[in-house]
């Protein structure tokens, strides 16, 4: 992954109204942090940061850092996490990792596919991504910005495991090798939509099912007072009776 | 087939609210494209069945689709020429909360013309505005 550069300049606003006037000026809040530096809070530019996102294949950048009047020229930095609005999308706020060049780093890396399966072209199976993302560990300056896989050779039912991928040269991939990142299954067949629809039906009923025993629960609470009263009718047969003894 | 809950503890639930915009369920998660809510509304069995119908058939069975709401809340009606009071109406049917951002549907298997003329379809069937995104937006 190559860096590229970043101009940032220190933030003295803070919380959520200072947040907001940033972002109405311009700037996009950020912070970062790293085991060189404490935690430093950073405004950069709106419009460099959009640029350098569109420039880039994946959220995943090296970036060297020049933050105004600090001691230190360079800050070479990964982008850790990119807030965006839910709705427009619109960074709200990037959290910046600093790293050293000589240290290995853990990050998430996209996985993109090429070319079309054989499984999928002439058989009309469905390409499944099942991890959209892989974790991948080395020296920054080593690690890809994605990942790309090949799934021209693959018929239905076959599969690329993460044992499979082949990253590029002093990185690693992390995680259980016999999990599956990309897989070709069989086309649905209309029987199945049909008995799937079917058992929910099925599934609607047992809520009603569910209402008449919760009736049914009810329906044996008042049995109870029933049995009350006749217990105390029976109690009140005997008083007479011992009523009468006393006369006697 | 009625999306409905299988099992539930109270049958007749609050109204609740809907305000602020979909804090969860608001990224494409598992297709390559979705749709997204712009409004909110409470979307009933109904419409996010036709919906799914309108995607499926456009597909034409290729492709895989996900239903990312789920009608988890009831709500009830009292029945015309009623008198007020005696208590809470009948139960008139389940609808999901939307809020905007919620992600409504996801496709993933087939093209982008054919993903987006096929939410399209669906989104003629839902009472509110959406738009077509993708994963990298």
């Amino acid at each position: 992954m190559k860096s590229v550069s970043l101009n940032a300049f220190s933030r003295a606003l803070g919380r959520r109204a200072g947040a907001k006037k940033l972002r109405a000026s311009g700037r996009i809040p950020a912070v970062i942090y790293g085991r060189q530096a404490k935690p430093q809070n950073l405004e950069v530019n709106a419009k460099e940061m959009e640029d350098l996102m569109h420039r880039s294949m994946s959220e995943n950048l090296l970036v060297d850092l020049a933050v105004k009047d600090d001691a230190r020229a360079k800050r070479l930095a990964l982008v850790q996490e990119i807030q965006h609005h839910p709705l427009s999308g619109k960074m709200l706020h990037v959290d910046f990792h600093e790293v050293a060049e000589d240290e290995k780093v853990t990050i998430m890396v996209p996985v993109e596919t090429e070319g079309e399966a054989v499984g999928v072209k002439t058989d009309g199976g469905v390409l499944e991504h099942v991890l959209f993302k892989v974790k991948l560990r080395g020296l920054p300056k080593d690690l890809p910005e994605f990942i790309s896989l090949d799934v021209s050779p693959l018929k239905i039912g076959e599969a690329i495991h993460l044992g499979d991928i082949k990253p590029p040269a002093g990185v690693e991939v992390i995680g259980d090798k016999h999990i599956s990142v990309v897989a070709v299954a069989a086309p649905r067949a209309e029987e199945e939509v049909t008995a799937a629809a079917e058992a929910g039906a099925a599934l609607g009923e047992v809520e009603m099912i569910k209402e008449k025993k919760e009736e049914g629960a009810e329906g044996g609470a008042p049995a109870a007072p029933a049995g009350k009263g006749a217990a105390a009718a029976a109690k009140a047969g005997e008083k007479p009776a011992a009523a009468a003894e006393k006369k006697k | 087939m009625p999306l409905m809950p299988e099992r539930v503890k109270y049958r007749k639930m609050h109204r609740g609210n809907r305000a602020g915009l979909a804090m969860s369920g608001n990224t494409v998660a598992f297709g390559e494209y979705g749709l997204i809510a712009l409004e909110r509304c409470w979307l009933d069995t109904k419409q996010i069945e036709a919906a799914r119908v309108a995607i499926a058939r456009n597909m034409k069975r290729h492709g895989k689709l996900w239903i990312r709401v789920f009608p988890q809340k009831s709500f009830t009606k009292k029945p015309l020429e009623t008198r007020m009071g005696k208590g809470k109406g009948p139960l008139e049917s389940w609808v999901a909360v939307i809020r905007p951002a919620n992600i409504l549907f996801e496709v993933d298997g087939v093209t982008e013309v054919i993903a987006r003329e096929s939410l399209r379809l669906a989104a003629s069937k839902l009472p509110i505005k959406t738009k077509f995104i993708s994963r990298h937006r």
